[in-house]
């Protein structure tokens, strides 16, 4: 397993606590292409991500904080 | 004969790379260029055919006229993307080495496309290494926050030797020694002569070019719901995209709940959309507005959303506010409207951990103001008068509703091309509702072209403070309800779906196709909501619980 990001946080915690600096980003761009894979994206389908969105809040009393933009369903 | 016709097609290549080296200047090339030249020349009078081409290819990525190796992945993966792009800006170099897309005369492929419509500016020199900038008439290989596929694999590999820098632009150069040509998997010098430099411009991109159109539909519980829906988004440019989005729910039937009281109904709601991105460096302003008309409902929802990403692109903050305006009407009444608000404030904050693993945080409250229950539901109360045990009077709801949501996501990256979701929520609101959504997703990748996945949700609330399945006498209190969505319930759902690209032909480079297909099963179970339609004795009836069956299918096209 990937142990650098994990000591290069607290490395950077223990510099910014002593003053020497602030974190640096750790993952760089070219480090992202597993984060940049389709298959990471919930939302590859806008239409059918928010019709699943939207048939859960229909049906229950919760709502919010799930990602999506804003916007109402006009339904009650 | 065979050889004639080889020497021909070296001398037309022959031809571009030398336009090409005119174009950039480049002594060394030339050098190169010229001694690949004489190579050439002096084998191909003698040799046989195969011999001479197998000389040419093997500085190319194309065997026999057909991309081979990471140009085929690139190809495939990335039709129409430059090497790298920050805003309207792009950093590329073309070695001579990479004159290998030139085949029997001609650029071919994606490098044809990129470079017929690409006008190119000089940005930086070093020496004989030239940066240039290619317009942005293509996407970039970095797709939502980091260098994809092929190119981060390349970048990852290779050292990088700074050329030259302007501003905060840096145009490096990965060096083609050790960065070996890829095959099966593994880079090979072709490759670093064709990605050469790329620096790590900036991660923002605006979604691609796309057109869905899916088929909805929802079985359960005595409702059925379904309908088309339709969505394009187009860019304009790199830095402004708009939307356009409309879908219809066609209901018919009777939910439980109102099945004792109303008759059953079709009605058809009508929703459309549109909206706005505008991207500017590392800040995205989206806009959008949503109009929502059923014979008894209208709603009008504007919304907007900022997102800045920061900390190297490492951490992405979003701030969004939606406003709802409501007309609330009743069938058979004409006289009957009546208004609500909606106010939503949103933050979400997302943060990549690892190169494998982000992780999210949302912030939601939710204002909700003006007629809030519904103008056909009805509670009951016991009443000895009456031939049940009870009688019914209409529900009646407070006039606001104050809530909020946190909500954190975690999404990790297994090494077998899968991703594993986790996301959890807790909900809270001013009438004492208080709810857990929990939701588990895997996504598994068969080949290129299949992503299969599967999908659990937990969910639990306990109920409005003011909700009674039976009270014990008319107007029992201030708010009255029956809304079995306001009861203490549970409800699981699981989920399984396959996301399909089918093969398609590459004469048309950047549109492709997807399919997706999913299926939910939902179950609900009511702890405090009694179905009344048997006969059993009043406050003694079975409680209340249903399955559903939820479909979508769904096709994208880019374009």
């Amino acid at each position: 397993m990937r142990l650098t990001a994990p000591l290069l946080l607290v490395g950077s915690a223990v510099l910014l606590l002593t003053g020497c600096a602030t974190p640096e980003p750790w993952v760089k761009p070219y480090e992202r292409q597993h984060l940049a894979d389709p298959i990471m994206l919930r939302d590859g389908f806008p239409l059918a991500e928010g019709h699943k969105l939207h048939v859960h809040e229909a049906r229950e009393a919760a709502r919010g904080a799930d990602g999506s933009a804003g916007g109402g369903c006009g339904c009650n | 004969m065979v050889v004639p016709e080889v020497v021909v097609a070296a001398t037309k290549v022959a031809g571009l790379l030398r336009r090409l080296l005119a174009w950039s200047g480049s002594a060394r090339r030339t050098h190169v260029f010229t001694y690949t030249l004489r190579r050439l020349c002096a084998v191909l009078p003698r040799q046989q055919a195969a011999r001479g081409a197998s000389l040419f290819v093997s500085a190319s990525p194309f065997v026999k006229g057909g991309l081979r190796g990471i140009f085929a992945l690139a190809w495939r993966k990335s039709p129409r993307t430059p090497l790298c792009q920050r805003g309207d800006e792009q950093a590329v170099r073309l070695d001579p080495v990479v004159a290998s897309p030139f085949v029997k005369g001609g650029l071919r492929g994606i490098f044809a496309l990129a470079w017929r419509k690409s006008p190119r500016t000089p940005i930086c020199q070093r020496g004989d290494e030239q940066a240039v900038r290619l317009d942005p008439v293509v996407a970039s290989p970095f797709v939502k926050g980091g260098l994809r596929g092929i190119f981060a694999l390349a970048w990852r590999k290779s050292p990088r030797t700074p050329l030259c820098q302007r501003g905060d632009e840096q145009a490096v150069r990965l060096d083609p020694v050790v960065a070996r040509p890829l095959v099966n998997g593994r880079l090979t010098g072709i490759f670093a002569a064709a990605l050469l430099l790329c620096l790590p411009l900036s991660a923002a991109v605006l979604p691609e070019d796309a057109a869905e159109a899916m088929y909805h539909s929802y079985q359960g519980g005595g409702m059925d719901i379904g309908g088309p829906a339709l969505l394009i988004r187009k860019k304009v440019d790199e830095r402004f995209a708009l939307s356009g989005k409309y879908y219809v729910d066609a209901i018919s039937g009777a939910s439980v709940d109102v099945v004792t009281t109303a008759s059953p109904y079709t009605e058809k709601r009508n929703e459309y959309s549109v909206g706005a991105n505008w991207l500017n460096g590392r800040t995205l302003v989206s806009v959008d507005a949503t109009r929502s008309s059923e014979s008894d409902y209208e709603a009008s929802t504007y919304g907007v959303s900022v997102s800045q990403e920061v900390f190297g692109d490492m951490t992405t903050v979003t701030l969004g506010f939606s406003y709802g305006d409501d007309t609330v009407g009743k069938r058979g009444d004409d006289s009957f409207s009546e208004p609500a608000e909606h106010r939503r404030y949103q933050l979400g904050l997302s943060q990549i951990l690892t190169p494998e693993w982000v992780v999210g945080l949302n912030l939601e409250a939710v204002v909700d103001d003006g007629y809030l229950n519904n103008p056909y539901r009805s509670v009951r109360y016991l009443d000895s008068s009456a031939a049940k045990g009870y009688s019914y009077q209409p529900e009646l709801y407070p006039g606001s509703r104050n809530g909020g949501a946190i909500g954190v996501i975690s999404s990790y990256y297994l090494p077998w091309r899968a991703a594993l979701d986790g996301y959890y929520r807790y909900y809270g609101d001013s009438w004492d509702i208080r709810a857990h959504s929990l939701e588990f997703e895997y996504r598994h990748a068969l080949g290129d072209r299949w992503i299969l996945s599967g999908r659990a949700n937990l969910y639990r609330q306990d109920q409005a403070e003011f909700y009674s399945d039976l009270y014990a006498y008319a107007d029992a209190q201030n708010y009255l309800a029956r809304d079995k969505e306001l009861s203490n319930f549970s409800s699981w759902t699981l989920g399984l779906g396959a996301r399909y690209s089918p093969p398609w032909p590459t004469g048309w480079p950047g549109v492709r196709p997807e399919l997706l297909l999913e299926w939910d099963f939902m179950n609900f179970d009511y702890d405090n909501f009694r179905d009344l339609r048997g006969d059993a004795p009043v406050g003694q009836e079975p409680l209340y619980g249903f399955t559903a069956n939820v479909v979508r299918a769904s096709l994208m096209f880019y374009y």
